[in-house]
């Protein structure tokens, strides 16, 4: 029989908590790169760009994030 | 001397790789005993920069002597091969040792890491691709490469007239850009950066071994790397900044190094401190700090079981760091004679560097910190008010006192809760400041540190530090606290990239740790989604230079697509101008101008003169100078272009206008 390690109800709520906020914060800093970035070159080849649906999401989030994150600087 | 691309390519790989061997042929006469020590990686990154150091003095020398000629170089050159048969089997022995690495390594790595790395090296081709086929851009185009171009085409180092006071910092990265500039054309310059971005990455696996870093460490770091747009942008550009990184890096890894108390390791840190000092000044402040205490930091740790201690102590650190400031101040002597010949003064220094505010340092965390990052000079009153006349207050008018008690506490509450958000505000705001290296987009700013590093922060704090991992920590706090009291308003990071880059296998070698759980399966594919996305997407922002190399073989012929838009019309002033006439650039980018015209451009004195108006007549002014030429890149000169034509009918000359594009107008002038 392999030797499992025992987690306390303690460790396993905060193994999954912190687990949770990295995973958020991994999910935010690339969300709010991707939005950064994407919108600076949808904004600097937007003659040449076709409205599409990505292009709107990106600028969407882009909104997004400039009105209830930046703004909180 | 006029080569096709192709060729000039193959001119720079040798030259490369005769790098390698001068600096293998020194490290061999010196070191020779202690390269079983170290890394077949190490040895290569290190043989590579002593060999990129001992050129560049070569070429120095030579252009203050007014003999940097083709055959000159030509000649040093073949000394250097001559002299490398010496290591020619240590060379091939050290390559076949990197090449069973890499075959090996690619062997055990799962399918889904071999992704990342195909992805990373078609990064890579993407970078080459802009090294090569990209012009000069910004300073590049105005300085970095516009005197190394003087100095190829007229073989003699002068200062650049229009950028004197430039022209008194380092002339590391400048003197290769103007040896493969003699010997072929500017792509094989910055084609030469391209190829030194591996030293970089050599020193910082090499720095990373010391932090527990394995292979997926390795590709961690790497992606991290090619995906900060603040070292990436100067593989491409044709600044120097490449050059300073990968000297800083190399200082950091041999301090590291001293742990083991063998003198080769100071001595190189101090090497390698002063030649990132001499091609980015800006290090004195980055890197020596951090330095300094390491090794201090290390003679403590190695004197703490001796029982005279203190003495132990005090003479091995004073030992230490006079061996590594003396190596500090020989790596800086090529640089003080340049200057003392040329400036007459071996410390001068470009009063460019006086916004360093060591005096007046300017905080500006609300204006850093904003969604644009835009750093705005302190607000100044530009309308006078007047001043209200005194008047003599009786009693407190506007603050009634409180009567009752409840009231005090009120308005004690009040005043509390006041203060707590001016405080959190600010805590807001200062702890905001290392963000604005990685989303910040002020003007000059010059690129980012990648995402990455933000987003696998959290892993730093996941088990404790080993003792480099704690010394590397230490360097990079130290160097960024005191580059934010120092320089509170400049997020500019390449005036502190090697430290910024130092900070990359930490956070690598942590998150690798993650990795080798056996647990959190969920955490480690997020981390791999992360490298994956933020790669495509740096990819797919640098598809611009897929394009360039498209052109290469649609044989793309407009000189504006190819060369940018200020090459048109200097090109048509170098069919024009006899040689040595004076042309007057009121602009910054004169790159594509023959070297004669750029070594008899106007000094900056004429061109204030000029541009502040302080002449009545300028075209005289100009006539008395000599000048033949006045090119107007008119985006910020158009108010002196205007000051100029008014001055046309009353002067006594023949002045036409004979060029003129959107960008660009350009006068003649005769009696």
């Amino acid at each position: 029989m392999k030797n499992r390690v025992k987690i306390n109800p303690v460790q396993r709520f905060f193994s999954i908590i912190s687990t949770l906020l990295i995973s958020i914060w991994m999910i935010f800093c690339v969300a709010l790169w991707i939005s950064k970035t994407g919108a600076q070159g949808v904004k600097y080849f937007g003659k040449n760009l076709k409205p599409s649906f990505a292009t709107e999401i990106i600028l969407k989030t882009d909104n997004f994030f400039n009105e209830h994150f930046w703004s909180l600087f | 001397m006029n080569t096709s691309l192709y060729l000039s390519l193959i001119y720079t790989f040798i030259y490369f790789l005769l790098n390698i061997l001068f600096g293998l042929v020194i490290l061999k006469l010196f070191f020779r005993s202690k390269w079983r020590s170290y890394s077949a990686l190490t040895i290569l990154t290190n043989g590579f920069l002593i060999g990129l150091s001992s050129f560049a003095a070569i070429w120095l020398i030579l252009g203050l002597l007014g003999q940097f000629t083709v055959l000159a170089i030509l000649s040093a050159l073949a000394v250097i091969f001559l002299l490398s048969f010496f290591v020619w089997k240590d060379f091939l022995r050290l390559c076949k040792k990197i090449r069973e690495i890499i075959n090996s390594s690619w062997a055990e790595l799962p399918f889904s890491w071999k992704i990342l790395v195909i992805l990373i090296a078609i990064l890579m081709i993407f970078f080459s691709f802009g090294a090569i086929l990209l012009p000069p851009l910004g300073d590049a185009e105005a300085y970095y490469m516009v005197l190394p171009k003087m100095m190829a085409e007229t073989g003699v180092l002068k200062p650049q007239p229009n950028y004197y006071e430039f022209s008194k910092l380092g002339f590391i990265g400048e003197a290769h850009y103007a040896a493969l500039m003699a010997l072929a054309n500017f792509h094989a310059a910055k084609f030469f950066v391209w190829l030194t971005t591996f030293a970089a990455i050599g020193s910082i696996i090499s720095i990373g071994t010391n932090l527990n870093l394995k292979l997926k460490g390795q590709i961690i770091a790497l992606a991290i790397l090619l995906t900060s747009t603040t070292f990436t942008n100067y593989i491409t550009d044709g600044k120097i900044d490449i050059f300073s990184a990968s000297f800083g890096l190399a200082a950091y890894y041999w301090v590291l190094e001293t742990k083991k108390r063998d003198l080769v390791s100071f001595i190189l840190t101090g090497l390698f401190l002063g030649l990132a000092v001499v091609t980015k000044l800006s290090n004195i402040i980055g890197i020596i700090p951090g330095i300094a205490i390491i090794i201090i930091w290390n003679s403590y740790n190695n004197a703490k079981e001796i029982k005279s201690f203190w003495q132990e102590f005090l003479t091995k650190t004073a030992y230490n760091l006079f061996i590594t400031f003396l190596f500090f101040g020989l790596a800086t002597v090529p640089h003080l004679i340049k200057n003392s010949i040329l400036f007459n003064n071996p410390l001068a220094i470009s009063n460019k560097y006086e916004n360093f505010q060591w005096s007046n340092p300017v905080w500006s965390p609300a204006a850093v910190t904003k969604a644009t990052f835009v750093v705005k000079p302190p607000q100044t009153e530009t309308v006078p008010t007047v001043s209200p006349l005194p008047v003599q207050i009786v009693g407190n008018v506007t603050e009634p006192k409180p009567s009752s008690k409840f009231e005090k506490i009120l308005v004690f509450l009040k005043k509390s809760l006041s203060d707590f958000k001016k405080a959190s505000a600010f805590l807001i705001k200062f702890s905001s400041y290392p963000i604005a290296f990685i989303y910040g987009e002020r003007g000059g700013q010059g690129g980012n540190l990648s995402v990455l590093v933000l987003a696998f922060l959290p892993f730093l704090f996941f088990r404790s530090l080993n003792y480099y991992q704690k010394q590397v920590l230490l360097m990079f706090s130290l160097c960024l606290a005191i580059w934010i009291v120092v320089r509170a308003a400049a997020v500019t990071p390449r005036y502190i990239l090697p430290t910024l880059l130092i900070f990359i296998p930490l956070v690598a070698a942590k998150t690798e740790l993650i990795l080798e759980l056996k647990k959190n399966q969920f955490i480690k594919s997020l981390i791999w989604i992360c490298l994956f996305v933020v790669i495509l997407g740096t990819l797919a922002s640098n598809l611009y230079m897929w394009q360039r190399f498209n052109w290469v073989f649609i044989k793309q012929t407009n000189p504006a697509a190819l060369y940018g838009p200020h090459y048109p019309p200097l090109n048509f002033i170098n069919n024009e101008a006899k040689k040595n006439d004076r042309v007057f650039l009121l602009g910054y980018y004169g790159f594509f101008l023959r070297g004669d015209l750029l070594a008899n451009l106007d000094n900056e004195e004429e061109k204030m003169d000029i541009i502040f108006y302080l002449k009545p007549s300028p075209w005289e002014y100009l006539y008395e100078r000599n000048f033949k030429y006045v090119i107007v890149q008119k985006a910020p000169h158009l108010v002196a272009e205007d000051y100029l034509i008014q001055n046309i009918e009353t002067s006594q000359f023949k002045i036409k206008k004979i060029y003129s594009d959107p960008l660009t107008d350009i006068y003649s002038l005769e009696k």
